[in-house]
């Protein structure tokens, strides 16, 4: 009896600080949001103690008369919505009306606030529960809320505050997130006297991309936008092919300028990268921001805003996985002209460049560095003349891996031009060793030939003439009841690949044709490794697109040269060529990388010259 | 050892036997070539990798001292080319496990191997199973050679087929993609069907063992290996293991579309067609119409080219695609001036080319998905 009592408001604003208000740099979340929807153009933040002893923020929004100021500790008070139609389309970043009566509840809060065009201000404070009466006050056009004591009254959540730094860090970070999204508005970090983040109007989201993570990153990622006027508008920075990180931090996107963790964008994104990053540890940079209508998207429904829902997220996938795509198929993956991650990486590293290639011309004449290859191994023949023209283009985009260094080094300005590489041999039966302009230039053939194929096998699908080749005798493969029902009934989706499958008794099936760009095709393995994608592809739901690709990529692995083939000189000659008309031929598709460059300086090095 | 022996047979069987020598191998004697004289059985040059093995005995020269000696066989090249070069005569003396070859103004000591490590010399093995001239065995290995598998896998078909029957000796290579098979009556074959497989690397230096195109080859196999004997020549190797697939089947039975024309021109035609295709879009089609084969390529970012043909055709139409490359394969070793018939049955059918001496050459087409 009488065990149940409702709460009083002071307890259940506390409750609701606990969803909204975690620590300093949380408020300072709020209050810029606040600030943002208030129309803000410059918005200053300074903190004490990384934002523990004292957050303000200062804006020169449109600012609260005394009647707003009288409601603004108010639990679930708001300028922002007037009834529940209005969630369906929110428009602004706050909407509940939580914030201010969490972060009053949980510490001393004072809002100072004139309107524009009113001739006065007025004051507001809340301690810790306790609101004042609205005094007249001075103050500058705008609105400024000073937060101190955050969780001086809760010792159980002051506990769980770390060091002023790492609090610092995150308030950082959440005024990054502001910058980036709103690349109009200016915002100024100040910590205890030391301005941290200045950012000057109308930069533009590059620079301000730069202002963060370093300009060298800045100048290097790739620029995406959907077509105008789409009903989901894609804008991105991205890493072209090769640039990557171990971790997936830079990967941010942004919903109509919120921050958010949406996983149909993310998924989208790592969709676009496919094939071009190494699975599993290497992250693409990507500062994804989608613009649509308000109604199409659902922000209400994490505590802290941190997530979306799609009306058709379907839609926004492929509109983000398409946007993403194009630019990095239009990329010419190139060299950084400076190295712009730490220095004193090592310099043998694997370098991102573009294969372009021309065959036939021969070596220039007098060349001062083009002895006559020693004799192929295995086949005994001496090296044909015809020397691989492959222009390497350095324009200003990064290389592979984390620790790309162009050979060019800092400083040096961008050179495009042609590189020539001249075979000299094979190692290990997997390696080509060349000679390029400046140094030594390793490829995998098994790698390369792998992305040739992949590349040739997807146009000539997209294009649907994928040339087939016949056999005399027919492979006959024997399979599992189920497997034969399963080639049966994929028999389209062979055909269209370009293998001709058919029942041949029970428990086999008869190849009678393969594609023709495969080098060693082999019927059996292909057939196996193609049913297996095929039902884990299902099992998971992927779309045909997806499941095609995948398929394709097995067949460009099995047909590929392997590693231990010996390659004819007039064969490497050809996988070179063929590798110029390729928009991603330094990373096969699942990938990894295809060549590995060490320049003279590299080798100087090495041998103390 | 001592002889003496007039230079040009002698570099050219040391030629010849440094050709099968190994060329790297951990067993150095495997490297190398001997020489073996004895004043009953005379002068022998010899070589062996294992896998080949082959045994010449000079016509001519003058063992003063019976002896055996093995030396590298790149060294013994080398050296015997340079003082050989206005020379007759040689005087090679084997002495220690060394060769000395002395000119008045030139002295070699090449050190050798131990010869207690050669591989045995052999012997012709009993009755020959196949015996044709010398030129006509080279010219079926000549045709059919090429159409073998390069790619990995499969490996019996990196060699090539000889069929021993009683009546005739049936050569055959395929990859798969295209069949080669040079067919030539035999006297005497074997009573029961013999098929071995024998590799290409053999099978180039069968075709240098003779000059004399009248001379007779004897083929024989043995214990796994095969042996060819032409004249004081004999070489041997091991055969390859596996079984090519049913091959008979494949090759189609005469259509009565086809046409006959002169191998040059056909390969003119395929050659001129195929000038705008790349390595990836790599087609002909052939139209076979009344009275003209119409050959057409088309590749994108390169351009199209269309060949017509005047052929005595008059069958119904057909169309489809080859890989240029299999079709002009064929046709160059083909005498230009021979008369070809080539027939097709349908689009997804193999062409077929004839050269009416035996010799069959089958290709599948190619297609393009939808």
């Amino acid at each position: 009896m009488g065990r149940i009592r409702q709460l009083p408001p002071h307890v259940v604003n506390q409750i609701a600080a606990g969803e909204v208000v975690e620590r300093p740099a949380s408020v300072v979340k709020e209050l810029v949001e606040n600030a943002v929807d208030a129309g803000a153009t410059r918005v200053e933040v300074r903190l004490v103690e990384g934002g523990k002893a004292r957050i303000e923020v200062r804006d020169d929004g449109c600012g609260m008369d005394a009647d707003d100021l009288a409601a603004a500790f108010l639990p679930h008070a708001t300028s922002k919505l007037a009834d529940v139609g209005d969630l369906e389309h929110i428009a602004s970043l706050g909407f509940r009306g939580e914030a201010l009566a969490s972060i009053g509840s949980v510490a001393r809060a004072t809002i100072t606030s004139r309107p524009a065009g009113a001739d006065a201000g007025a004051v507001v404070e809340d301690r810790e529960g306790a609101v004042t009466c609205v005094r007249p006050a001075a103050a500058a056009p705008g609105t400024v809320i000073v937060v101190e004591g955050l969780f001086a009254g809760v010792p159980a959540r002051r506990k769980f505050l770390r060091s002023a730094a790492t609090e610092l860090g995150h308030a950082v970070e959440t005024m990054e997130r502001f910058a980036l999204a709103f690349p109009d508005v200016v915002f100024v970090l100040e910590h205890e006297g030391r301005t941290l983040v200045d950012t000057a109007a109308g930069e533009g989201r590059r620079a301000r991309i730069g202002r963060f993570h370093g300009d060298d990153l800045a100048r290097a990622l790739l620029e995406a936008r959907s077509a105008p006027g789409a009903a989901v508008e894609v804008e991105a920075w991205l890493s072209p092919p090769g640039l990557s990180r171990a971790d997936a931090r830079l990967q941010q996107v942004f919903v109509n300028g919120r921050f958010v963790r949406d996983r149909t964008s993310l998924h989208a994104l790592r969709e676009a990268y496919r094939d071009l990053v190494p699975p599993g540890d290497r992250q693409p940079i990507v500062f994804l921001f989608v613009t649509c209508d308000p109604a199409r998207v659902d922000v209400n429904v994490h505590p802290q805003k941190a997530e979306v829902r799609w009306r058709d997220a379907s839609a926004v996938h492929e509109s983000v996985r398409r946007t993403l795509r194009a630019a990095l198929e239009g990329a010419r993956p190139g060299v950084p002209v400076a190295p712009w991650e730490r220095p004193g990486v090592p310099r043998s590293t694997v370098e991102a460049a573009e294969w372009a290639f021309t065959q036939g011309a021969g070596l220039p004449v007098g060349a001062p560095s083009a002895p006559r290859g020693p004799a192929w191994p295995g086949g005994g023949d001496h090296l044909p003349d015809a020397t691989a023209d492959v222009a390497v283009s350095r324009a200003a985009s990064p290389a592979g891996g984390a620790s790309a260094v162009a050979s060019a080094g800092p400083g040096a300005t961008a050179v495009s031009g042609r590189e020539r590489l001249r075979p000299v041999g094979q190692v290990l039966g997997t390696y080509l060793v060349l000679e390029g302009e400046d140094g030594l230039v390793l490829v995998d053939q098994h790698a390369l030939h792998e992305r040739v194929l992949f590349d040739q096998i997807s146009d000539r699908l997209r294009d649907g003439a994928l040339e087939v080749q016949h056999l005399l005798v027919p492979a006959v493969v024997s399979l599992s009841r189920a497997e034969v029902a399963r080639v049966e009934e994929e028999r389209g989706t062979f055909e269209r690949l370009g293998w001709v499958v058919e029942p041949f008794g029970e428990g086999a099936v008869a190849v009678r044709a393969c594609p023709a760009v495969l080098r060693r095709p082999d019927p059996e393995g292909m057939l196996r490794e193609v049913l297996a994608v095929l039902d884990t592809g299902r099992r998971s739901g992927l779309d045909r697109a997806a499941l095609l690709s995948a398929v394709v990529d097995r067949m460009a692995c099995r047909g590929a040269v392997m590693a231990g083939d010996a390659l004819h000189p007039d064969e490497v000659l050809a996988l070179l060529a063929q590798a110029e008309a390729l928009n991603h031929a330094h990373s096969c598709p699942h990938g990894r990388p295809t060549r590995l460059v060490m320049s003279r300086r590299d080798l100087e090095r090495y041998f103390h010259r | 050892m001592r002889l003496n022996v007039p230079t040009a047979p002698l570099l050219e069987a040391v030629g010849l036997a440094s050709a099968v020598a190994a060329s790297k191998s951990p067993k150095r004697i495997l490297e190398c070539v001997a020489l073996r004289a004895s004043r009953a059985d005379g002068i022998r040059v010899e070589a062996s990798d294992l896998d080949v093995t082959i045994a010449m005995r000079l016509d001519a020269g003058e063992v003063v001292e019976d002896g055996v000696v093995a030396v590298p066989a790149t060294r013994l090249v080398s050296v015997l080319r340079e003082v050989g070069e206005g020379r007759k005569d040689l005087t090679l003396v084997g002495q220690g496990g060394r060769l000395e070859v002395d000119t008045p103004d030139c002295q070699f000591r090449i050190h050798g191997e131990d010869p207690q490590e050669l591989h045995p010399s052999e012997a012709f093995p009993g009755a020959a199973a196949a015996t044709l001239p010398f030129s006509v065995l080279r010219s079926m290995i000549d045709r059919t050679q090429f159409a073998t598998a390069r790619e990995p896998g499969r490996f019996a078909l990196h060699g090539v087929q000889f069929r021993f029957t009683s009546k005739e000796l049936e050569v055959v290579a395929t990859d798969g993609r295209r069949l080669a098979k040079a067919v030539h009556p035999v006297a005497s074959g074997p009573a029961t069907e013999l098929k071995v497989i024998v590799g290409t690397k053999p099978l180039a230096l069968v075709s240098r063992l003779a000059a004399d195109p009248t001379a007779q080859v004897e083929v024989a196999v043995h214990d796994r290996r095969i042996y060819f004997r032409v004249g004081r020549c004999l070489l041997s190797s091991r055969l390859i293991d596996g079984a090519f697939p049913p091959y008979e089947q494949v090759i189609p039975q005469s259509s009565a579309k086809g046409f006959v024309a002169k191998a040059e021109r056909l390969a003119t035609a395929l050659r001129r067609a195929s000038l705008l295709t790349t390595r990836e879009m790599r087609s002909v089609t052939l139209d076979f119409g009344p009275n003209l084969l119409v050959l057409s390529s088309r590749a994108p970012d390169v351009g199209e080219a269309k060949v017509s043909l005047e052929v005595p055709y008059t069958e119904a139409p057909e169309k489809l695609g080859f890989n240029p490359d299999y079709l002009l394969d064929a046709l160059k070793v083909m005498d230009p001036q021979a008369d070809v018939r080539f027939e097709v049955t349908s689009a997804r059918s193999p062409g077929k080319l004839t050269a009416g001496d035996g010799y069959v050459y089958v290709v599948s087409p190619v297609s393009v998905t939808e």
